[in-house]
């Protein structure tokens, strides 16, 4: 049985970083995949949303993934994740950041962005989901840019993960700038050891 | 129940061979073509294409000639001028890229090639950033020209090779059909040995003239060349038919691989016929398939291309299945296909009640709009604030400036196709005589379709303004260079065409500004809206695109905002939000000085490194 995940997120968060991350490692261990990106208007501020099939049967298909099917939701921002919350199974597992990134249009004066609300939401639909605040784990680890490798590394923690860490966190590695490399290692170990309070 | 061989596997998955990568759909076309021994391409960015071109700037050896050219009709023409030396030719391009591009294909497919053209033409079934959802395979049929239509990145690979070998052998262009979801799909791909390209030569004898008793013999020879084709591609692995059923399936394209999930995840029996060459068919083996009776459905996208050639083939030939698809409602007539649909379409073929899957939630929407700090937005905002209580109406045309339409007040009022904000101004002008008529054209859009727009206005003396967003770049799809740059697809120095120059000896009057320079883009607004008539104004409004060139400093909201809200309310800058009753401009803040230019208290000033 493969994994498949469906990843959400808004421009510049690093969701196409994180598949092509998963795809190298992937290829690291021989596993077969296949993957899709809906690049949209990312950089213009708008979402960006990506499906990644690791092992089979998934990886003899087309990347895209059937509604209520998908094993994984990485919902790099909350409202993403909550617009794409249809292609999970509802026995997968939602990891989620916490940080929201206001559309435009909700800019506090015509309406507020109720992140606090959506979290709830998501908690509310779906029984196995993980909050992540992956923005203040990257900015501990020195680069807030950093965001897709903690959720790499919460990835790398989770029960039944196909890839083991090792591969995961040099392809990751191999993908980011140089200069980059010591926060990304950091953020991806702050992501794998995070456990919420209580 | 067999397993299809899906088509991911066919290359009897080695999967830890170090020649098999992951390469997306675009990238394994380019290699295709490289591994194919191109001479020559030339391309316009166009999504979901764009990648091809790109991927042949970054790998193509230096023996291979390429080019961004002005537009995808000259793209072309370079293409067919460089098969009719013997050379093997690429052009790429999105779907209405074609229509742009299909003067020159059609009677390049009654002349013919030499040595070889495969057309790349990206279609985006939704559309996801297109506007259209047309289905090239129409156009390709009108034009006489084959199509191949992969399903994943390896046969994108396989029948771009395939392609330039059809191409070569019967001497007509081909076309390769990817669509959004192989462009920007990610899959295994093993390249096959390379070969080498070929040397151009030109031969006077005249076989590139078309004249109309040229054009009669050509027609003959292109339908009796499809004939032959289609006798050809029966016998080749672009078709594969598996299964078994009275229910049966002809597929095409990536709508191929979610069938098959469905099929598997569902347990149903069908028989399925791929097909990889689409246009001609492999008539043949489709009229066997549909001989064998039941119901067969067309599984395919953007539009029912072949649900129509598989109708015709019934009625040439009487035969007793009936045929499903978008034109008998089985599949839907608008928007792509994706498994999700498949599940649906094959569960009801099949009798079968499916669980229900939860809704999506649209509950925040989250609209593109134009980079904190673009250029565009100034000038969009000094237009629409001289039209206040004045009569103006703002043309459109398509590049990042089209997302003028999400600005607080929408900034155009047309969008219609490339060069269209030009071509419509000249419409509304002459009619619209107790309004302004203001067309906005970025600088590619420009010189792609907006020059002969422009001519036709000088001609006419239309009274109308044309604003050219100058940001020295082709932005929305990726900053490729255009000719109004000093760069080429793989040389940093270039010959520029200056287009306040161009537009003066068109005989426009022509004015200039930087929008980053606020009260000078304000004072052209205002001039150029209450100007007596006098013919075409064209105002260059040049500042570079903030994602090349960000700005140097960041603004700040003081203690002095009394919390008007003017810049949130009309700016719609992504960088300002509203807390604690007060603007705030965050670090995505790029330094435009726009709101630092309108805000009636001077309350934004330049953020200092001490604060």
């Amino acid at each position: 049985m493969g994994t498949d995940l469906f990843l959400a997120g808004v421009g510049g968060q690093g969701t196409i970083l994180l598949v092509r991350v998963l795809l190298a490692a992937a290829e690291r261990a021989g596993l077969p995949a296949v993957a899709s990106e809906t690049l949209g208007m990312a950089q213009r501020g708008g979402s960006v949303s990506a499906t990644v099939r690791l092992g089979e049967p998934g990886a003899r298909y087309s990347p895209l993934i059937a509604r209520g099917a998908a094993q994984l939701l990485v919902g790099l921002e909350p409202g993403e994740a909550l617009r794409y919350l249809d292609f999970l199974s509802p026995t997968g597992t939602l990891l989620v950041g916490t940080d929201g990134v206001p559309p435009a249009g909700l800019n506090g004066l015509q309406g507020t962005y109720p992140v606090a609300e959506i979290l709830a939401k998501l908690r509310e639909h779906h029984v196995r989901t993980h909050l992540l605040p992956a923005r203040d784990l990257a900015r501990q680890a020195g680069q807030v840019k950093a965001q897709s490798a903690v959720f790499l590394g919460a990835l790398a923690g989770l029960p039944d993960w196909p890839l083991p860490a090792e591969t995961l966190l040099g392809a990751l590695e191999e993908l980011v700038p140089a200069k980059a490399r010591e926060a990304n290692t950091m953020a991806f170990g702050l992501g794998r050891d995070y456990r919420p309070e209580g | 129940m067999a397993r299809s061989p899906a088509p991911n596997e066919r290359r009897s998955g080695c999967w830890m061979s170090g020649i098999t990568k992951i390469r997306s759909g675009n990238e394994a076309i380019a290699l295709g073509a490289i591994d194919a021994g191109i001479g020559v391409a030339a391309a316009y960015p166009g999504t979901p294409s764009t990648e091809v071109m790109e991927s042949l700037t970054s790998w193509a050896g230096s023996e291979i000639h390429l080019q961004w050219s002005a537009n995808e009709k000259v793209a072309l023409e370079v293409a067919l001028a460089a098969a009719g030396t013997g050379v093997r030719a690429l052009t790429a391009m999105k779907q209405v890229g074609l229509n742009v591009a299909l003067d020159a294909l059609m009677t390049g497919a009654y002349l013919g090639v030499k040595g070889a053209l495969v057309l790349v033409v990206a279609d985006d079934p939704g559309p996801h950033s297109s506007q259209t959802e047309q289905d090239t395979r129409f156009l390709a049929k009108a034009a006489g020209v084959p199509v191949l239509d992969p399903a994943t990145p390896q046969q994108a690979y396989d029948f771009t090779r395939l392609a330039f070998q059809v191409s070569e052998r019967f001497g007509i262009p081909v076309i390769v059909r990817p669509t959004t979801r192989l462009s920007h799909g990610l899959g295994p791909v093993r390249r096959g040995e390379p070969i080498p390209g070929t040397t151009p030569s030109f031969t006077k004898d005249g076989r590139l003239v078309i004249m109309p008793a040229v054009a009669t013999k050509r027609h003959g020879w292109l339908r009796e060349t499809l004939q032959e084709l289609s006798g050809f591609l029966a016998t080749t692995d672009l078709w594969e038919r598996w299964g078994t059923g009275n229910l049966g399936f002809v597929t095409s394209g990536v709508a191929d691989l979610y069938l098959r999930e469905a099929l598997e995840s569902l347990g149903v029996n069908a028989r399925v016929l791929r097909l990889g060459a689409v246009h001609p068919l492999p008539e043949e083996p489709v009229a066997a398939f549909l001989a064998e009776g039941g119901e067969v459905y067309a599984i395919e996208e953007p539009d029912s291309f072949l649900e129509e050639r598989l109708l015709l083939l019934k009625g040439q030939r009487d035969l007793a299945v009936k045929i499903r698809g978008r034109l008998s409602g089985d599949l839907p007539g608008t928007g792509e296909l994706s498994p999700t649909i498949l599940r649906q379409v094959v569960a009801r073929a099949a009798g079968q009640t499916l669980s229900p899957v939860r809704e999506p939630d649209t509950a925040y929407p989250r609209p593109p709009v134009l980079c904190a700090g673009c250029p565009h937005r100034s000038v969009f905002y000094a237009f629409q604030r001289a039209a206040r209580g004045k009569r103006v109406v703002f043309t459109g045309d398509i590049g990042c400036y089209t997302l003028g339409v999400t600005m607080p007040v929408p900034a155009i009022d047309t969008c219609l196709c490339m060069g269209g904000a030009i071509g419509m101004a000249n419409g509304l002008a002459p009619l619209l005589t107790d309004t302004k008529v203001v067309a906005f054209l970025g600088d590619s859009t420009f010189f792609h379709a907006g020059i002969p727009g422009l001519i036709n206005a000088v001609h006419e003396s239309y009274n109308l303004t044309l604003v050219i967003l100058d940001n020295d770049t082709t932005a929305m799809t990726g900053f490729q260079p255009h000719p109004g740059m000093a760069r080429k697809a793989r040389e940093k120095t270039a010959r520029r065409v200056d287009i306040a120059d161009l537009c003066r000896s068109l005989g426009a009057e022509v004015s200039q500004v930087d929008p980053r320079d606020f009260q000078a883009l304000w004072a052209e607004a205002r001039r150029l809206l209450t100007a007596k008539p006098a013919g075409p104004r064209v105002l260059v409004a040049q500042a570079p695109c903030v994602q090349k060139e960000p700005g140097q400093v960041r603004y700040q909201v003081t203690e002095a905002c009394d919390g008007c809200s003017l810049c949130v309310r009309e700016a719609g800058c992504p960088a300002i939000t509203w807390r604690n009753d007060r603007a705030f401009i965050d670090e995505s803040c790029t330094g435009c000085h726009l709101c630092a230019a309108i805000c009636p208290t001077d309350a934004i000033g330049v953020l200092s490194h001490g604060n």
